[in-house]
């Protein structure tokens, strides 16, 4: 009998029209399946309505039948659910509740009323946190609190266990090292569920995935094994999930590939390629980070003595290993943080707090919410470009960042990539010199990294500078002019993405991942080539790709 | 040897220092009790910024407390220590028949900081070597009741959190050009923050979900037999609620309040020797 068994499932959540899932038929066993698809897909639905957070936690209309180890989830009372499935959210920093490590398994295990300690720390060495039972949580990286999250599902006993996109906020180590422990989870019997749309991140584990349920408006579109997910490439690029460059040489060369991971299409594309050149000179000075030293009330250093000068016209990316101070540095820049020690100097202004850098910089925060002011994206775009005499268009800026069907929709309704475009729209309608974001790709898919960066091409072609944290090397390598690569609080390297991402030392000591074009470069012997020199747009045209069935 | 001490023990000496303070009068006493409350504080390992802090927190309001009751004294008999105005000062001495510095003033504000510096070095000791979610289970093992102490957990875990967010908000806002004289910005730089709550509030009842919690069942934990260490701390604590209700009591007799014969020993005891 099939662990996870779906008839006719059709979801609507209260106040749409639509159906999130219609008519999905699902049988899944003791495997690792991935269930791809772009945002609004239904995937997350999917998820909720196999754990029972629907209709347990979150409402919504299902019919048809939903069974999980011979139980429907939405008849069972939570405590004996989650001994049969247990779904991991999105955000792990919004997941733990207690001081330690061990505690938050202990909490799971007194929630059920074990008293074997030992079975709480088992279950942390089984996902590797052995010998950080009495860490602080607050201590961990968004991937060790994903692999704790996985720890409570393992101390509850849960045979299922779901992951909804738990790669988002995860550093490349941190992604291999829990894709590590679902691969191990499934090895030991348990069926893993893993919700994702970034198919860069999963495409070096697919022969370790038994199965990709492909999900497109609320059906599934197709099911293919891991290590035949390269035979879908057109499929899944009419889907708009962002592809590996080889899948994308794949399309332009309309050649088969041998495997997800065939190189040889990509090789081909560099071999012939001519890019266009356009070589950016630096333009003046516009912001001088002076020997400056940053902590938090009771903490230590943060930053330790960062040096550096930006300039107008270039976009720079800072990368680094969670908590190396990528945050901190924008924090600091933006005055909202006040340096212990050294100044920021922006347009020859000193900023010592946030007034100072009011009407130089525009800041969009990790969490992108914290901008979101008006009851519609109009409002929030309109009355900040009154206020600041901004010479955009925002009808245009709305359009250029794909939210312009979003206008007159409040903006706490819209998905996580949406809220942070609508927040970026809205610094920019501040007409800052200086644009300060953190983390823009998270949540994103590849049209809405293609626009995000296309808008920030044209921002520092106008003269801006955008300062801008990030753990996508393929959006560092692709958008930005310069590199800024921090660990521990200190600058370990800067320069050219390109030059940068290419010191493997570097690459491999911080965890940063190497795009693929750019390690492929390497191989062949030729200078670095960007995704975007190589193919241009990214969403091949409609009629190359296959109908969805 | 590294003594580890339960937040529950911790609590029971910091009340106990706190009432001892209080109840101690006698110098030597208080000397004994400050003294005692330096050892707890080195034996909390602080660093050195930490010793920098303590003495910040400390050091200016003793100093001000000792001086201010040297200073302006009003009890009898009082023995001058120093004269600093004389009398026949012109304008100043006039005003104020001299300005002295007496040792009976000396040796109660010496009291009053002693007092204050035993409280300030225990509470800080307990507060560093403390961490919130310690003393927060101690807290809800203390509760029976699992939506309690959930709420108090939760509402503890998040306070940073929500700290940190409502001063990213004033930056933004800020940044965006508005104020918060303005009363329509007001209202803007709320709706991030509320959302934010919605948002959480969501995130945490899902994860609670998935962590099995559930309201209706209790917490399985059970009570748990207190520690040896835990036992002194009571007994510690005992102690100085005796001491404290001693020193009542004889406060009533003083005052004329209240006199139990059979207590007349303890009267005596009590000033002659606390």
């Amino acid at each position: 009998m099939s662990r996870v068994v779906l008839e006719d499932l059709r979801v609507r959540y209260p106040r749409e029209e639509g159906l999130a899932v219609k008519g999905v038929h699902l049988k899944i066993d003791e495997e690792f399946v991935l269930i791809l698809g772009r945002s609004g897909s239904g995937k997350s639905t999917l998820g909720k309505v196999i754990s029972g957070v629907i209709p347990h936690v979150e409402r919504a209309e299902v019919e048809g039948r939903v069974e999980v180890l011979g139980a429907d989830p939405a008849k069972e009372h939570p405590p004996s659910l989650s001994r049969k499935v247990t779904y991991v959210a999105q955000s792990p920093y919004d997941q733990i509740f207690s001081e330690t490590v061990l505690d938050e398994v202990l909490f799971v295990l007194e929630n059920i009323d074990v008293k074997d300690l030992d079975i709480g720390k088992k279950c942390l060495k089984l996902v590797g946190l052995e010998g950080s039972e009495n860490r602080r949580s607050e201590e961990l990286s968004g991937g060790q609190l994903q692999k704790l999250a996985v720890a409570c599902a393992l101390a509850l006993g849960s045979e299922v266990i779901i992951l909804d996109e738990p790669l988002a906020h995860l550093e490349p180590r941190s992604s291999k090292e829990l894709m590590k422990v679902l691969t191990e989870l499934r090895s030991m019997g348990k069926t893993v569920i893993l919700i994702e749309h970034r198919l860069r991140e999963v495409i070096p584990f697919h022969s370790l995935i038994d199965r990709v349920i492909i999900l497109d408006r609320g059906m599934v579109v197709s099911t293919v094994h891991g290590r035949e997910l390269h035979k879908k490439v057109l499929l899944l690029a009419n889907l708009g999930i962002r592809l590996p460059a080889n899948f994308r040489a794949s399309i332009l060369l309309k050649q088969e590939m041998r495997s997800p991971m065939d190189l040889s299409p990509l090789e081909k594309v560099l071999l012939s390629a001519d890019p266009v050149r356009t070589d950016i000179s630096d333009g003046d000075m516009i912001l001088k980070v002076d020997r400056v030293w940053a902590s938090y009330v009771g903490r230590r250093y943060v930053l330790k003595d960062i040096s550096l000068e930006l300039s107008s016209g270039r976009v720079y990316v800072v990368m680094g290993p969670n908590a190396s101070g990528k945050t901190t540095l924008l924090r600091v820049i933006s005055g909202f943080l006040r340096p212990k020690r050294g100044k920021i100097i922006a347009l020859g202004r000193i900023i010592r707090s946030v007034s100072d850098s009011s009407g130089l910089m525009g800041y969009v925060p990790q969490n992108a919410d914290l901008v979101l002011m008006f009851e519609t994206v109009r409002k929030e775009l309109e009355e900040r470009a009154v206020r600041n005499r901004c010479p955009y268009n925002v009808n245009n800026l709305a359009k250029k960042l794909l939210v312009s069907d979003l206008m007159d929709k409040n903006p706490h309704s819209l998905s996580r990539g949406q809220r942070f475009r609508v927040a970026l729209a809205a610094s920019l309608a501040l007409n800052p010199k200086i644009l300060l974001l953190d983390e823009p790709t998270t949540g994103q898919d590849e049209e809405c990294i293609e626009a995000l960066g296309g808008v920030l091409r044209e921002f520092v072609s106008s003269g801006g500078t955008a300062v801008v944290t990030t753990h996508d090397p393929d959006f560092a390598f692709n958008y930005a002019d310069s590199c800024i690569v921090i660990k521990d609080g200190e600058v370990r390297s800067q320069g050219s993405p390109g030059d940068v991402l290419s010191e493997d030392d570097l690459v491999l000591e911080l965890n940063l991942a190497k795009p693929m074009v750019l390690s492929t470069c390497q191989k062949l012997g030729l200078p670095p080539i960007t995704e975007l020199e190589l193919f241009g747009s990214v969403i091949p045209d409609e009629d190359t790709a296959e109908p969805s069935s | 040897m590294k003594i580890q001490l339960n937040p529950a023990a911790k609590l029971l000496i910091l009340i106990s220092f706190n009432l001892l303070a209080i109840t101690f009068d006698k110098l030597e006493n208080l000397i004994l009790l400050t003294l005692l409350a330096v050892l707890v504080y080195v034996a909390g390992r602080p660093d050195i910024s930490r010793i920098k802090t303590t003495a910040l927190v400390i050091l200016p309001p003793a100093w001000g407390v000792i001086i201010s009751q040297s200073l302006f004294y009003q009890g009898w008999p009082r023995t001058v220590l120093l004269t600093l105005v004389p009398p026949e000062i012109p304008v100043l001495g006039w005003m104020t028949g001299g300005i002295y510095l007496y040792y009976q003033g000396l040796i109660y504000g010496a009291e009053q900081s002693l007092r204050l510096v035993t409280v300030v070095l225990v509470g800080l000791t307990v507060a560093w070597t403390t961490g919130e979610g310690s003393m927060l289970k101690t807290l809800r093992r203390s509760l029976d009741n699992p939506k309690l102490s959930i709420s108090i957990s939760i509402g503890v875990r998040f306070f940073r959190t929500m700290a940190d967010e409502i001063r990213s908000v004033y930056a933004v806002f800020k940044l965006s050009g508005f104020k918060l004289t303005r009363y329509r910005d007001t209202v803007r730089f709320a709706v991030p923050l509320v959302a934010q709550v919605i948002r959480r509030s969501y995130m945490i009842s899902l994860t609670l979900f998935s962590r099995g919690f559930s309201p209706t069942s209790r917490s399985g934990t059970g009570r748990t037999r207190p520690s040896a260490v835990t036992l002194l701390s009571i007994v510690f604590l005992l102690l100085s609620i005796t001491l404290a209700l001693m020193k009542v009591l004889t406060t009533l007799f003083l005052l004329d309040v209240l006199y139990i014969p059979p207590l007349k020993p303890v009267y005596f005891w009590v000033l002659n020797n606390i």
